[in-house]
């Protein structure tokens, strides 16, 4: 499966130099790969015969995710290494192009999102490179032969049952499972288990015809201007109502 | 005559023989799995002579037992009672073998005085057990056991005393033959049963058949008593004295510290009884399940699964179901603590606060918290099996370094207008501020954090904070159970703290306080720890807080377990109110002191949910109210906050202040 590095979410996050988040600051898992994780992981625990390969895009840094995902279960590890931050389609391509020098992977995992960059891109690119089909955000997953029957929700509370056959990518949404806390022992052999770097340059990829390029970076300013409403409950309601079609603009007529 | 006198030579003899070989092989087989346990135990045989002095204040002065009136003085009565008999009893066993045996020829004069005493002190054995058994059958409290057990001892104890003073009295009117002991005058008490009874009415064959049938009576029981001690709870009898002799000397103690790098090592934490210590076995030993640690458990007053008394119980109960593997040193054997049909369940391990309310109260000195923080090790680092919303603050701890998950790098807003320098800016500052994450992040505690600050800068004091580089101490992830992840915070403290080596450190939580104290030290970082109550009154003292004489109203004080309990520390606080508020009053709770009753935050549990029973901080809440004080002041943010809800929660009025908030009141 694939996983990502990512910047915790709760630590505050500021722009450094040349268009780059101040990367003094803890990194995580990307939180929906650890679904990918737990369920690739599972299904090996229900097929004996399966190897789950942790496979990312990223610095040197993001071993540790790796080392995560071994944790957790993964057998072994590949981390294409890249100075630079890349568009999905880019990330797609090293990714497809790692995990098919590896050999052939029956399903590949991934998140359906990274917190990160929100681009919700890479896995649908990854399929493409592939020349697999490819669902998103499931929720549940299982697993007969070849024949994988998937729930994806699509929207809130809207689902679609899928069924679909070797090999594909996967999506894993939030609620695909819950991620299993890992085990000390695991966490001691993580350390150990094989980890194969290859350079991004090595893998010899095409650079994309179209890509998204990066102007500049910013960050939200968090203004609020609070203001008291006083006066009795009507006029309060009333106000309110003026500051929503006025100010807010979220109600119509 | 002579036919009988050599039947019972020979029938004591064997009976003798047979009694204490049978007694000797059960300890022998108890001695063994104390030695066969696997786990490593760091206690060192040290200060032996003020070992002594425990030992002749706590088992023979008996004053721990003591520290609950009544049934302790019933317990030195037996206690003495039944240690008095036992030197007669052993001469007249001998004398069953060999009549010639006359001690009192032996030491005259002490052995006549030594049965006068014995003979005054058995009778009081029968007063203890008279209030033992009333206790049982009128007083009933719900922690006391009845059983089986119990009940046997009790009858085994009275028979053995009555036949005591029965051979006395019985003694007193056989002819005096020569080579005899005169034993006129050294039976004064049996002596009245003889006008009682009118025992001197009896024919000579009569009191000769009224002394053998007591003797015989006599020496059944004690034999079989023997025989009885080493299987029941009366194991007591033997452990409890080792078990008080090697107690912890000091109340301050630190969790083992696991090797979690160890990657030989197979398990982590205590996961199967064969993984106990030989000290803990003592302990399951020591154990006669008075109950008292279940009379103090906020988990077991509140109808929570946990009673520390069942769980040594159990404990010892799984040890022995496993004994042979242990024995045979088949680790493989043996079934791991936590199992589908063990009473010790996860609800069981993960009910406990790590108050130390059992711990503290127990009159043999048991560490039950070993066995909870060690199993709970085991729960976490092996099965990652732990009540699921503790995962998120583990996480939050591993990334953001504190329970909420705040960003690490906010850690010193709550000072931002109050002008407190970090230690990168003053690495001399005299004190450092650990101001802990509650102090930090907590909207509650922030607001306690800067009392401090303004109390701190009031008095002049050179202090400084860590800001970003503070992470949180360690105690809630080593209590529940997550040993990795405390000492990857741990080392993260212990690192910056090592690099600015600070004067003292000054907490604001006695978590905070109670870690940085004791158990920094295994990771190599030792400094002063002071926490704020001993310190703001110390500048008091010094004149460097200056009352404002402000009547403050009526205060009660809710004791912090890792400020009272596991450190001692309960008159500071108490007398930093008094001289704050010393026109007001001062009111204690009911439970108080060491007998304070727990939060229920303590051990992790301020980030579990409480579903079992009634909630703790309620409990507490209701005893606040009892005192009708119109403040409570604590000394721990978790307390203020779970007390806090706990008042909330019974539309109380009592405002709920922390001591430094107090203290920035009557100072301002």
């Amino acid at each position: 499966m694939c996983v990502k590095h990512v910047p915790d979410t709760a630590a505050t996050i500021r722009i450094g130099t040349d268009d780059c988040i101040d990367e003094n600051i803890t990194f995580i898992m990307n939180p929906y790969d650890e679904n990918a994780v737990e369920e690739a992981v599972r299904l090996k625990k229900q097929t004996i015969d399966a190897d789950v390969i942790a496979v990312t895009l990223g610095k040197g840094t993001a071993e540790a995710t790796l080392r995560s995902a071994m944790a957790m279960g993964a057998d072994r590890a590949i981390l294409v290494k890249s100075k630079s931050s890349h568009d999905s389609i880019s990330t797609a391509r090293a990714l497809c192009a790692a995990i098919q020098r590896d050999g052939d992977p029956d399903i590949v995992f991934t998140g359906k999102e990274s917190v990160d960059n929100e681009g919700f891109q890479t896995m649908f690119h990854l399929a493409a490179c592939l020349d697999v089909p490819v669902v998103s955000n499931a929720v549940k997953f299982a697993m007969t032969d070849t024949t994988i029957r998937v729930t994806c929700e699509m929207e809130a509370g809207d689902l679609e049952h899928i069924e679909m056959e070797t090999p594909c990518v996967i999506g894993a949404g939030k609620d695909l499972n819950q991620p299993s806390y890992p085990k000390l022992p695991d966490i001691l052999k993580a350390r150990k288990k094989p980890l194969t770097e290859i350079e991004l340059s090595d893998l010899g990829i095409a650079t994309p015809a179209s890509r998204v390029e990066m102007i500049k970076i910013e960050s939200i300013k968090e203004e609020r201007y609070p203001e008291i409403i006083d006066g009795t409950a009507d006029e309060i309601a009333d106000t309110i109502v003026h500051v929503l079609r006025e100010k807010a603009k979220v109600l119509d007529g | 005559m002579e036919q009988y006198t050599i039947i019972k030579s020979f029938v004591m003899f064997m009976a003798l023989v047979g009694g204490f070989s049978l007694f000797f092989l059960k300890v022998r087989h108890l001695y063994r799995l104390m030695q066969s346990v696997q786990g490593q135990t760091e206690f060192k045989l040290d200060r032996v002579r003020e070992r002594v002095v425990v030992f002749f204040k706590d088992v023979l002065g008996q004053t721990n037992v003591r520290r609950k009136l009544a049934p302790g003085l019933a317990h030195t009565m037996i206690f003495f009672g039944f240690l008095a008999v036992q030197p007669h009893s052993l001469e007249l066993m001998l004398k069953g073998i060999c009549p010639a045996i006359e001690v009192g020829h032996l030491l005259p004069g002490l052995y006549g005085g030594y049965l006068f005493v014995a003979d005054i002190l058995a009778p009081f054995v029968l007063v203890g057990f008279a209030y033992a058994i009333y206790r049982r059958v009128v007083v009933r409290p719900p922690y006391l056991t009845m059983g089986m057990d119990a009940n046997l001892i009790i009858l085994f104890t009275c028979v053995i005393i009555i036949t005591f003073q029965l051979i006395n009295a019985f003694q007193t009117l056989l002819p005096l033959e020569a080579g005899v002991f005169d034993y006129t005058g050294t039976f004064p008490v049996s002596g009245l049963l003889v006008g009682l009874f009118g025992l001197d009415q009896l024919t000579p064959q009569k009191i000769f058949i009224g002394y053998e049938i007591a003797y015989w009576v006599h020496m059944a029981t004690i034999i079989g008593f023997l025989i009885y001690i080493p299987g029941s709870k009366h194991l007591h009898l033997l452990a409890a004295a080792p078990n008080v002799f090697l107690k912890p000397l000091e109340c301050e103690k630190a969790i083992v510290k696991t090797d979690i790098e160890d990657e030989d090592l197979e398990t982590f934490g205590l996961g199967k009884t064969v993984e106990l210590n030989w000290k803990n076995v003592l302990n399951l030993y020591a154990c006669t399940e008075c109950g008292r640690c279940e009379e103090q458990c906020p988990a077991a007053n509140t109808d929570k699964p946990l009673s520390p008394k069942k769980l040594i119980h159990d404990f010892k109960l799984d040890l022995f179901a496993h004994a042979d593997a242990i024995l045979a040193k088949d680790a493989e054997a043996v079934q791991p603590i936590v199992r589908e049909d063990s009473p010790i369940t996860g609800d069981v391990l993960w009910s406990c606060t790590t108050c130390r309310a059992c711990e503290d109260i127990c009159p043999v000195n048991i560490e039950h918290l070993d066995f909870i923080i060690e199993s709970r090790k085991n729960q976490v680092l092996m099965e990652a099996s732990f009540p699921p919303e503790i995962q998120e603050t583990f996480t939050n701890l591993e990334n953001q370094a504190n329970p909420w998950g705040f960003a690490a790098d906010t850690r010193a807003n709550w000072a931002k207008d109050l002008d407190v320098p970090l230690m990168t800016d003053n690495p001399e500052a005299d004190v450092l501020y650990f101001v802990g994450c509650s102090g930090s992040f907590d909207d509650r505690g922030k607001k306690i954090a800067q009392a401090m600050a303004r109390v701190l800068k009031r008095a002049d004091v050179n202090f400084a904070i860590l800001g970003p580089e503070e992470a949180c101490n360690g105690d809630v992830a080593r209590r529940a159970g997550n040993e990795y992840l405390a000492q990857m915070l741990i080392q993260q403290n212990v690192e910056v703290l090592n690099q600015y080596n600070p004067k003292t450190i000054l907490t604001g939580c006695p978590h905070c306080f109670n870690t940085l104290k004791n158990e920094y030290p295994q990771f190599g970082a030792s400094y002063p720890v002071v926490h704020y109550t001993q310190y703001l009154l110390e500048l008091h003292q010094q004149g460097r807080l200056k009352p404002n004489n402000k009547n403050l109203g009526s205060l009660t004080f809710h004791d912090s377990c890792y400020l009272g309990r596991w450190n001692g520390i309960y008159a500071a606080p108490r007398d930093l109110l008094r001289s704050m508020n010393a026109t007001g009053s001062l009111l204690e709770m009911q439970r108080t002191g060491e007998k304070g009753f727990c939060c229920g935050a303590g051990g992790g549990r301020m980030f579990m949910e409480e579903t079992l029973g009634k909630r703790i901080n309620i409990d507490r809440a209701e005893e606040v109210m009892k005192t009708g004080a119109a403040t409570l002041a604590s000394a721990c943010p978790f307390c203020a906050t779970m007390l806090m809800d706990g008042l909330m929660d019974k539309e109380s009025d009592i405002v709920v202040k922390d001591i430094a908030e107090i203290v920035d009141e009557a100072t301002a």
